[in-house]
């Protein structure tokens, strides 16, 4: 469905009145990835990590500095934002917010049944079409998001944390919405989230990323069951569990993440690793793959080849 | 013997549209050297039953009924003078979003300075050497660097350690955590639940922690009260909130951890 190679996207930051460059915010630095027709491809990394600015390459929404993205012909796109209060127009009622792409390709008198039929489809009333999105809760609003994403009917769309705003017990109803709609529709999915929860119940693959890198990737079941690097372990380990009596070994990282204005040489994740040793701050590792789709850039692990994703 | 004790506290905010029961009649006790973890959704009333701790609602909302009585005495009969000079030394609070509750034009040097002095004679050299060892106590590494700094300059992880500095700065008995992890990453989180967890063996706290993380609550509170719309739907150990929950908001809330919840490996 689409595909990334090598992509690359750095920021420049500029100082004083002349606009100086004085450095690269490195966000994406050198990604590949793919995500299959009807599949989800979980993409999850701390804040700062480019994983929205990942997302926003895949749309097209910013021009990659290097690398290409492969498109399948007749590939629509469309996106899910994390923020419904600020991601929906205030001044507009429900019915205009959702039909606004339709207008370009549809009579006046279909964008009324239309936005009917998206109502039905992401469960609101069909009288929600004359209201504000003030008038509605978070998790309504998300499905107004949803519906609005839907409209132009995209084959592939963008959730960027769609449900990190919302509380828990409406979050469970959100993507439990998205899942269905990808059963009926087909659709494929980039889901970004900051933790592995959600994730995983939306992805068939799971990429995690740090500092602008991809640093595993895999299918679902080898990322939580057999974790290779040390960020995913600890990704895995820190969030806690509703068990009070499961102990779990943490694995605690030391200090913040780095900036990535200027990202540590060699491993970028060496400063805050655990077990780092003498060629993790000289070398950078490589992603390499471990076993059938599973992918990794750590120096702890000997890979049985060196294929690309 | 309990060090906090919350009775049939109500809460309303009288708003344009109508009176909002925010807080509407509930009841709970903090068990000295205990946690207490107040778990809630959104419009639950959890942080406003914070506030209300150390009269710090503001109108529209009012306390108008109820009992808040600290060690035995009462806080909601105290004039201000007298509350003010309660806060941070014997009750302090942290919020949420750090960059919010820092004085943005101030340094950390400046604000922590602040904070000693109005409540100790102190010289400046003093309130420096008090700052560094509280800075140091949080695992700030080089203390001396961030002094000169302010809030802005500085990572949001960085920033709850400060703002966790401040709050033990007067070495209060009771210290209450409003959602101080919920804007963090999770590997940040993990480090900072583990300091308080240190923090208040060393200091020997007692903690009213507010989260509507019950992952958060499993690892780190001895007793539970849940809150839906302003009342106590539950009560209980935390054994016994996680393994035998009795109400049905409790069960759903429950379920919905333990669906998005990252599987232990």
């Amino acid at each position: 469905m689409i595909e990334a190679k090598r992509l690359k996207k750095y920021f420049p930051v500029e100082r004083g009145f002349f606009r100086r460059k004085t450095g690269e915010v490195k966000a994406v630095d050198g990604v590949d990835l793919f995500i299959g027709k009807g599949k989800t491809l979980g993409l999850v990394g701390e804040s700062g990590c480019g994983k929205t600015t990942l997302g926003k390459l895949l749309l097209g929404l910013l021009e990659p500095d290097s690398g290409e993205i492969i498109k399948e012909k007749g590939l629509k796109t469309n996106i899910v934002f994390q923020d419904p209060f600020g991601s929906l127009n205030p001044r507009m009622r429900v019915e205009q917010i959702v039909t606004e792409g339709l207008k370009i390709e549809k009579r006046i008198e279909h964008l009324k049944r239309s936005a009917e039929r998206l109502m039905d489809t992401v469960e609101l009333p069909r009288k929600s079409l004359a209201k504000y999105p003030h008038q509605f809760s978070g998790g309504e609003r998300q499905r107004i998001s949803i519906a609005r994403a839907i409209a132009t009917k995209p084959n592939f769309i963008v959730c960027d944390e769609p449900v990190s705003s919302l509380d828990v017990s409406i979050r469970v109803q959100i993507l439990t919405l998205l899942v269905n709609l990808q059963k009926e529709f087909g659709l494929s999915y980039l889901f970004i989230a900051h933790d592995l929860g959600a994730v995983r119940h939306m992805s068939s693959t799971v990429a995690v990323m740090y500092l602008g890198k991809i640093v595993e990737y895999g299918p679902k079941e080898e990322i939580y069951k057999r974790p290779l690097h040390p960020y995913t372990k600890s990704l895995l380990l820190s969030a806690p569990t509703p068990y009070p009596k499961a102990k779990k070994e943490k694995v605690l990282l030391k200090g913040d993440v780095p900036s990535a204005v200027n990202p540590p040489e060699g491993c970028r994740f060496h400063t805050r690793c655990p077990y780092a040793f003498e060629v993790c701050p000289i070398n950078e590792p490589l992603l390499m793959q471990y076993s059938t789709n599973h992918f990794c850039a750590c120096h702890l692990h000997q890979p049985k080849s060196n294929k690309n994703i | 013997m309990n060090i906090l004790e919350v009775r049939d506290l109500k809460i309303y905010f009288y708003a344009e549209q109508g009176i909002v029961k925010a807080v509407d009649g509930i009841s709970f006790d903090i068990k000295k050297g205990s946690t207490l973890g107040l778990a809630g959704e959104s419009g639950s009333g959890k942080t406003v039953t914070a506030l209300s701790i150390l009269n710090l609602v503001d109108p529209p909302g009012k306390i108008i009924n109820g009992q808040i009585k600290y060690n035995g005495a009462s806080l909601l009969d105290l004039d201000a003078e007298k509350m003010r000079m309660l806060r941070g030394k014997e009750i302090s609070i942290v919020f949420q979003e750090p960059l919010t509750a820092l004085n943005p034009v101030l340094s950390i040097e400046e604000q922590m300075y602040e904070m000693l002095l109005a409540h100790r004679r102190l010289s400046k050299n003093g309130c420096h050497k008090i700052v560094i060892e509280y800075l140091k106590k949080v695992n700030i590494p080089s203390p001396q660097k961030i002094l000169k700094d302010y809030p802005h300059q500085l990572s949001g992880g960085t920033r709850q350690r400060v703002m966790i500095a401040m709050s033990l700065l007067l070495n209060p008995k009771l210290i209450i955590l409003d959602e101080p992890t919920t804007a963090l990453d999770v590997t940040i989180q993990a480090a900072i639940l583990d300091l308080l967890m240190q923090l208040k063996e060393e200091m020997d706290l007692s903690i009213l922690f507010i989260t509507h993380d019950l992952g958060i609550i499993a690892e780190i509170a001895d007793d539970v009260v849940i809150l839906e719309k302003g009342r106590v739907v539950e009560k209980a150990g935390t054994l016994e909130i996680f393994e035998n929950p009795k109400n049905d908001y409790t069960k759903r809330l429950l379920n919905a951890a333990r669906f998005l919840e990252v599987s232990p490996l």
